[in-house]
């Protein structure tokens, strides 16, 4: 299974400034019986555009991310990535397509070492993860790559270690190389900085920062500091609706967001 | 990485395989046709368990179902051989794909469940077959069985009508099926299967399409019982309703789980040790079903997740300073 | 036309066996998550314990309530085993069941032997009917108004009781029941030893159309297992037409292809699986 090969050579449609839109959500519903739990939402990304999503808790901003990778059916709507509409498809399909994501939750493979963690990650990207008959040891460029990725972050010394011996920061930060092992196009990031001290904030911070230009980022942030330094646009939603959307500085000072967000 | 680093997995591998090669051949010389014969039919269960563990121990579900494998093989090479007057090996290689077949075509249903669905599943699809080996008595028998299996045709001047040659192919066979499966669970295979017990999402979520996973550790479980299965009905020269039975599932699982799901070895060795019970037990006593059961309710209350556990932390706390490098137990 | 009416009466008998079994056996898997394998065992536990008391008393309900009373103690013990282990996990708790299902099926063939009995219908009931052009045995008839009883009683109880409320309470949302105060440790008990009761019971009354013998506690076992898959897991209303549907099934194709009996049961476990994986009236529950 090789992302690389399935993805298009040519991005899908082409937004205004020539950059390509990685990432289309069409009036998305969602309902769960009777309860809506997000209702026509909308979203446009383009390559390498940093976007937050905002809104108080039970707004439905988890909800839409498990809508756009495939782990709640969408009641109705349509998504795309990278040009390919992916709205009935499977999560792994999504994922092969260009989507990456992390977890509010953190869900890593505990019993695993944290390089194993990783290698599941990267002999998918290589290709690797279909030579059945050749061990682990002997798969060089997966391991490389793995090893680089843990490196990049700081982890490479505990690449032996279990992920329930890691500590919490560590587990957060060892979710977003797991996704970035994938090479996605968009990332989707689920509270990164939930449950991190000062300084691990700090440091996940840096790291979002530093992600590739070539990746689009969505991220959910309760931590108004970090997320207005980290995105340059932003939705806010509201009891399953958009609230409203646009460039960062003008969703600050916008008085609905202030009323109901913001103001509390 | 930090320097030289022997994988641990390996040298248990090759360590065991040479370990149990060794003392086959030595019961090969020393043991007499009557202990030759239990050694036999301890290593097919062993293999049979071993297999099992893929399913149970590396993927994460638990089948109550799979001697409707172990008894398919069988009785296809039985009706090939008795009543086609087919080659046994031929007969042979075709069980194993016909069993192999039929896992193929029935997992993808399978794998639509999981977890207690899954196990009840696999009982009431293991009935199916054992309600037909029992009913189409044309075929199978009924619950006559088919006798008159013959052995394998000579090779080399080998003759598997002897007890003893019969051992070391079983032997040979048993080795050599457990290090393909050891080879495929050291390598992305294993590693992946792990991943879907552990957080099936989280593998989905890089792509992996879980679904074919399980299908693969399926039809893999399938196919060695299967392998069990042709050498079982070689050695006993007769296939009946014992070979798709349900007790012969539970058995087998009961091996995993006591032997430690995930380890291979475990369950093998308490496949085999399971066997020699039983053989004791019967020459004592009526109540094997009984000693069965209690050993099960032994098993769940008081070692959970199996003896190999316990035996590695035995050896590992020889031996400190080591990094722990977990190999994904229970 | 004669055929088909015996074939059906006749399936209505086993299904109303079948529910008597499969209700407690789908309801404690709702509650519990538990899919209790040693079920069949009870149901024959108390089937052998009634043909005894009955033997020994000539009292057909004495025998009824003998053997209920000792399937439910026997339910009573295998649970307070569970309490050990219920923070553990389900796999383990089913395997336990395992154990105990082999512990008292042999323990069964020890006592009694494994020459098949049976019990005798109360002198009341020991007639035949003329029905629409057959003859057909009172009891069963009986058997089968009994069924619809059940039923309904056990309807009326799930969904109009107090009870009946916090036991869906507590299907739903443990921890809330919990915190709602409900004793759900003691709640899972008693249904559960109920469940071995009415399976125990089944297991009288089956005594006289099946009569008491070994291995017939696996092969009620697994009917009620299809009925619970097929059913829908943790739900009555499943259960009872689960039940119904699985007897007609079964007697229908015993009669008619006795051959592929078995292939009749099963294959529609497969064929409901394949399109409804939480079966015919369950809620999702824990893959």
């Amino acid at each position: 299974m090789s992302p690389a090969a399935e993805r298009p050579a040519e991005l899908g449609s082409r937004a205004n400034g020539g950059h390509a839109v990685v990432l289309e959500v069409d009036g998305l519903c969602k309902s769960f019986g009777g309860l809506e739990a997000v209702k026509d939402l909308s979203l446009v990304l383009e390559e390498g555009q940093r976007h937050g999503v905002l809104g108080p808790n039970g707004a439905g901003k988890t909800t839409l991310f498990n809508l756009i990778c495939g782990v709640y059916p969408v009641t109705s709507g349509r998504i795309s990535v990278c040009g390919f509409d992916v709205t009935g498809e499977p999560v792994h399909i999504r994922v092969r397509r260009g989507l990456g994501r992390t977890f509010q939750i953190t869900n890593l493979f505990q019993e695993m070492t944290v390089l194993e963690n990783v290698l599941l990650a990267t002999t998918a990207e290589t290709g690797d993860s279909r030579s059945y008959l050749r061990r682990l040891e002997s798969l060089p460029e997966s391991r490389r790559k793995a090893e680089e990725h843990l490196g990049a972050l700081g982890l490479a010394d505990l690449a032996e270690h279990t992920v329930d011996q890691l500590g919490y920061g560590q587990q957060r930060q060892l979710e977003v190389a797991l996704a970035l092992a994938l090479k996605p196009r968009v990332l989707l990031l689920d509270e990164p900085t939930a449950g991190l001290s000062q300084v691990e904030t700090a440091a996940m911070t840096d790291l979002v920062r530093r992600l590739p230009a070539t990746v689009a980022v969505v991220m959910i942030e309760h931590d108004l500091d970090v997320i207005f330094n980290l995105v340059d646009t932003m939705t806010v939603m509201h009891r399953g609706q958009l609230l409203c959307t646009g460039a960062a500085c003008d969703v600050r000072i916008d008085p609905r967001v202030a009323e109901v967000y913001l103001g509390r | 990485m930090t320097g030289v680093h022997v994988p641990v997995a390996s040298v248990r591998r090759n360590g065991g395989l040479i370990a149990v090669f060794a003392l086959g051949v030595l019961a090969a010389a020393a043991l007499d046709p009557y202990w030759l014969g239990i050694a036999t039919q301890g290593l097919v269960f062993a293999l049979f368990a071993a297999g099992l563990d893929v399913l149970v121990g590396w993927c994460g579900l638990a089948s109550l179902g799979h001697a409707a494998f172990f008894g398919t093989s069988g009785y296809v090479l039985a009706v090939l051989t008795t009543r086609w007057g087919l080659d046994p090996w031929l007969a042979a290689g075709l069980g194993i794909v016909f069993a192999t077949a039929l896992a193929a075509a029935f997992a993808p249903l399978a794998v639509r469940v999981s977890g207690l669905t899954f196990l009840t599943v696999m009982l009431a699809a293991g009935q199916i077959v054992w309600g037909v080996a029992l009913k189409w008595r044309s075929v199978t028998g009924g619950s006559d069985g088919i006798p008159g299996v013959p052995r394998p045709t000579q090779v080399l001047g080998l003759s598997f009508v002897d007890t003893r040659t019969f051992f070391v192919l079983t032997l040979v066979v048993v080795v050599l099926v457990v290090a393909l499966v050891w080879r495929l669970m050291e390598g992305p295979l294993g590693l992946q299967l792990r991943g879907v017990r552990q957080s099936d999402l989280r593998l989905r979520s890089l792509g992996y399409d879980v679904r074919g996973l399980r299908m693969v550790a399926f039809v893999v479980s399938a196919f060695v019982a299967s392998v069990a299965g042709i050498l079982a009905a070689f050695f006993n020269q007769f296939v009946g309703t014992n070979s798709v039975d349900w007790r012969l599932s539970a058995q087998m699982l009961l091996a995993v789980v006591i032997g430690g799901p995930g380890s291979l070895w475990g369950p093998f060795v308490a496949g085999f040790g399971l066997f020699l019970l039983q053989v004791f037990a019967t020459n004592m006593t009526d109540r094997w079903t009984l000693i069965l059961g209690l050993l099960y309710i032994l098993a769940v209350l008081v070692i959970p997740r199996g003896l190999w556990p316990l035996v590695r932390r035995a050896v590992n706390g020889v031996r400190p300073g080591r990094v722990r490098a977990s190999r994904g137990a229970a | 036309m004669q055929f088909f009416l015996l074939q059906t009466l006749n399936g209505l008998t086993v299904g109303t066996l079948l529910f008597l079994i499969a209700s407690g056996l789908s309801v404690v898997f709702g509650l519990m998550r538990v899919m209790n394998l040693s079920h069949g065992a009870m149901f024959l536990f108390g089937g052998y314990v009634g043909m005894s008391v009955q033997g020994a008393s000539g009292n057909f309900l004495l025998a009824l309530a003998a053997g209920a009373a000792a399937a439910g103690a026997l339910g009573w013990v295998v649970q307070r085993l569970f309490l050990r282990t219920l923070m553990g996990s389900q796999f383990r708790q089913v395997l336990l069941t395992l154990g105990v299902a082999f512990v008292v099926s042999d323990s069964i063939l020890w006592i009694w032997g494994g020459v098949p009995r049976s019990i005798r219908a109360p002198s009341l009931l020991d007639s035949s009917v003329g029905l629409l052009g057959i003859t057909y045995p009172t009891y069963r008839l009986a058997l089968i108004a009994l069924g619809l009883l059940a039923g309904l009683a056990l309807w009326l109880l799930w969904e109009r009781s107090l009870w009946g409320a916090m036991l869906r309470a507590c299907v739903d949302d443990r921890e809330i029941a919990a915190a709602q105060g409900i004793d759900v440790a003691t709640t899972f008990s008693l249904v559960f030893v109920i469940g071995a009761a009415l399976a125990g019971a089944a297991g009288v009354l089956g005594g006289v159309v099946l009569g008491v013998s070994i291995g017939l506690d696996f092969e009620v076992l697994l009917l009620a297992v299809v009925v619970v898959i097929v059913g829908g897991m943790g739900s009555l209303s499943g259960a009872f037409v689960g039940s119904m549907t699985v007897g007609l099934l079964d007697s229908f194709s015993r009669a008619s292809f006795p051959e592929f009996a078995y292939f009749t049961i099963f294959a529609p476990v497969v064929v409901v699986l394949l399109l409804r994986p939480r079966g015919l009236f369950g809620r999702a529950v824990d893959r």
